[in-house]
């Protein structure tokens, strides 16, 4: 992938956002009467800077020398965000049952070892991936919720 | 300076304290040594752990972590030859050769030397220095914190990434989602898209936990899963002769003194000292040709500065309660959960912890030393966990780190997506640290433009009246100036 492409995609997206953050602080008030400011002023002004720099950040972009820019390994990349993502919503979903953290927590490390273990399939692959998550799990609730208190219903 | 002597040490030789900072430190070293962790990630996974705690051992846990994770980075760089943190990028060039001729030990024990004296030379600087500072900082009003705001903007965004079009996009988004939530001026709600959780802000420990732990975990996920970094623990014991290091005594003297002033500027640390410090020993040596061939002034010059910019960076946090670097911000989250507000008003407020933190920061150091001389070997075999081990421990440690502080789940989601982010953003150089210092002095500028608008009648002559903000003005123009001089020399330079 080029990375000259996907730094003015990246400046794209910083334009873009400027501008949905520029519609919005047309809603504040421009001026108030305990300030000289309004609260529309400041980001009124750094927005304008984000859509100056972008621009200049595209020309200085387009005199350097282009390179290759790799993202290695994405499959495992995007799979933890999926998964992570997942397991986020379901503990907000089903958080309120006891213990419903620990499960989703053990089930989430089980997989994350199991699809990252690069080695063969097996029963002692299996084992070890079932050994780190309970050691792990009980480490958490140990640590976490026993010794420091911290609730995760 | 009485204060300083006057401190009840009682209060400081606590077995909670003490456990504090031989626990950071053992922590410390181990995500110093693991490559692609260091000390922001540390203290951030740390986080949790600090949130029960009173606020004196939760501050000497995280140093101690900072401390240990400044040398921890060199013992990777020696023994593998790939550093283990951004500060420990220069050791390698002599570490890793001397390593290779089959001295590492040796190698380390420079390290490790340099890494004590210029962690104390760190720590007498935070106290030489602080103290006055603080006095001197008292009589800040708006306008001055204004100028402190954009001139740390101005050092971060001018010095953090090769790229700098986008290290100053980086601070100005980081500016910009900093104004997400309630006015503190006029209570208007501003950038909450309707969502009633973001009135408060978007909270900054998982906005960290996310940009640093997530996106490195994403990273990490880019390289060799079954990765096991050790060959073998050969010659590891770190013991340097007194000859040997009166050879390198006036490099280490050198390095901490570029280390601590390195360290007091905004967005620089433990990296940027490291290469001024390796550069400056190179340049000053009567054997340059020998450098990047295992010469012992290329180990003690950078691990000693990378040592004495912690000092140097807790200076502004504890003065200013303006944080240097983005470990510092994350001390700062701990100590603002805590519900204190570092400052100069935090002398006079809570004396007793600030002494303390400066007792506690040589005790670190002295921790350091020890844990580092007797447990290297430990840390180099600990290097031999598979990489597809560690990535699920560190990836549920920040997890948890994101959700704890509030007990809050949309927290694990703004560091999911900060992570996601951020992992991009490190793909196009786009700078991290400058958006977190961004994020964090944003509505200290804000909010101080404002108030000092409102003084001044809506002048902007306000920033030019007062004596200190005008010398931080001129700082801020001196700066940029000698940033453009440098760039125009450079293109110049490069002319054929």
């Amino acid at each position: 992938m080029s990375y000259k492409r996907v730094t003015y995609i990246s400046l794209l997206i910083c334009i873009v956002f400027a501008v949905i953050f520029y519609i919005k602080s047309l809603e504040l008030p421009t001026t108030s009467t305990s300030a000289a400011f309004g609260p529309s002023a400041f980001p009124q002004f750094i927005i304008l800077l984000i859509v100056i720099f972008s621009v200049i950040s595209f020309f200085f972009t387009m005199k350097q020398e282009d390179e290759k820019l790799t993202f290695e390994n994405t499959k495992y990349v995007i799979f933890t965000i999926l998964l992570t993502g997942i397991v986020t919503l379901l503990w907000q979903m089903f958080g309120t049952i006891y213990g419903m953290f620990y499960l989703l927590l053990f089930i989430f490390l089980m997989i994350l070892l199991f699809i990252y273990n690069p080695a063969k399939n097996s029963l002692r692959k299996v084992l070890t991936t079932i050994g780190f998550s309970v050691v792990i799990t009980l480490f958490v609730y140990i640590v976490f919720e026993k010794m420091l208190r911290v609730v995760f219903n | 300076m009485e204060a300083l002597f006057s401190f009840d040490f009682s209060t400081l030789f606590t077995a909670i304290n003490m456990f504090s900072i031989v626990f950071g430190t053992l922590f410390g070293l181990l995500v110093g040594a693991l490559p692609g962790l260091g000390s922001t990630i540390g203290i951030a996974l740390l986080l949790p752990v600090t949130y029960t705690m009173q606020p004196m051992p939760a501050v000497l846990l995280l140093v101690s972590v900072y401390m240990a994770a400044e040398y921890g980075g060199s013992i990777s760089a020696i023994v593998l030859g790939i550093p283990g943190t951004a500060a420990a990028v220069a050791t390698v060039l002599d570490g890793s050769p001397m390593a290779k001729q089959g001295f590492p030990g040796k190698a380390l024990a420079y390290s490790l030397t340099a890494s004590t004296i210029g962690g104390l030379a760190g720590g007498l600087v935070l106290i030489t220095l602080t103290v006055p500072l603080s006095k001197l900082t008292i009589r800040f009003s708006d306008p001055e914190f204004v100028m402190l705001g954009i001139l740390g903007l101005v050092c971060v965004a001018s010095l953090s990434s090769k790229d700098v079009p986008k290290s100053i996009i980086s601070v100005l988004f980081g500016l910009l989602l900093s104004l997400v939530g309630q006015d503190s001026l006029v209570g208007f709600p501003r950038f909450t898209f309707g969502n009633l959780t973001l009135l408060a802000g978007i909270s900054y420990i998982p906005l960290i936990v996310g940009m640093f732990a997530f996106s490195e975990i994403f990273i990490m996920l880019g390289g060799e899963l079954n990765k096991r970094y050790v060959r073998d623990n050969k010659n590891l014991r770190t013991k340097i002769t007194w000859k040997e290091f009166k050879n390198v005594w006036k490099n280490i003297l050198r390095g901490s003194i570029i280390g601590a002033l390195t360290g007091i500027l905004p967005g620089l640390g433990g990296g940027p000292a490291s290469w001024f410090a390796y550069t400056e020993a190179k340049r000053a040596a009567k054997n340059p040709e020998d450098f990047g061939k295992g010469e012992p002034n290329g180990i003690a010059a950078p691990e000693s500065a990378n040592n004495a910019a912690v000092g140097g960076a807790m200076i502004p946090l504890l003065t200013l309660g303006i944080p240097g670097s983005p470990s510092t911000a994350v001390i700062l989250g701990a100590l603002m959960i805590q519900g204190i507000r570092p400052g100069p008003m935090v002398f006079v407020t809570e004396p007793d912890l600030i002494n303390g933190i400066f007792w506690g920061f040589f005790l670190a150091v002295i921790a350091m030393y020890f844990m580092g001389k007797y447990t290297t070997s430990l840390w180099a075999r600990i290097l031999t966990i598979p990489n597809y081990v560690l990535i699920p421990i560190i990836l549920v440690l920040a997890y948890i780190g994101a959700y704890s502080k509030d007990l809050n789940i949309t927290d694990v989601w703004i560091a999911l997506i900060a992570g996601i982010v951020a992992y991009f953003m490190r793909k196009l150089n786009y700078s991290l640290p400058a958006f977190i210092l961004a994020f964090i002095l944003g509505p200290l500028i804000e909010t101080g433009m404002r108030r000092s608008l409102m003084l001044s009648d809506g002048s902007f002559r306000i920033f030019i009246e007062r004596g200190y903000s005008l010398a931080i003005l001129i700082m801020i123009i001196i700066m940029l100036g000698s940033q453009i001089y440098t760039k125009r020399k450079k293109i110049r330079s490069n002319k054929p």
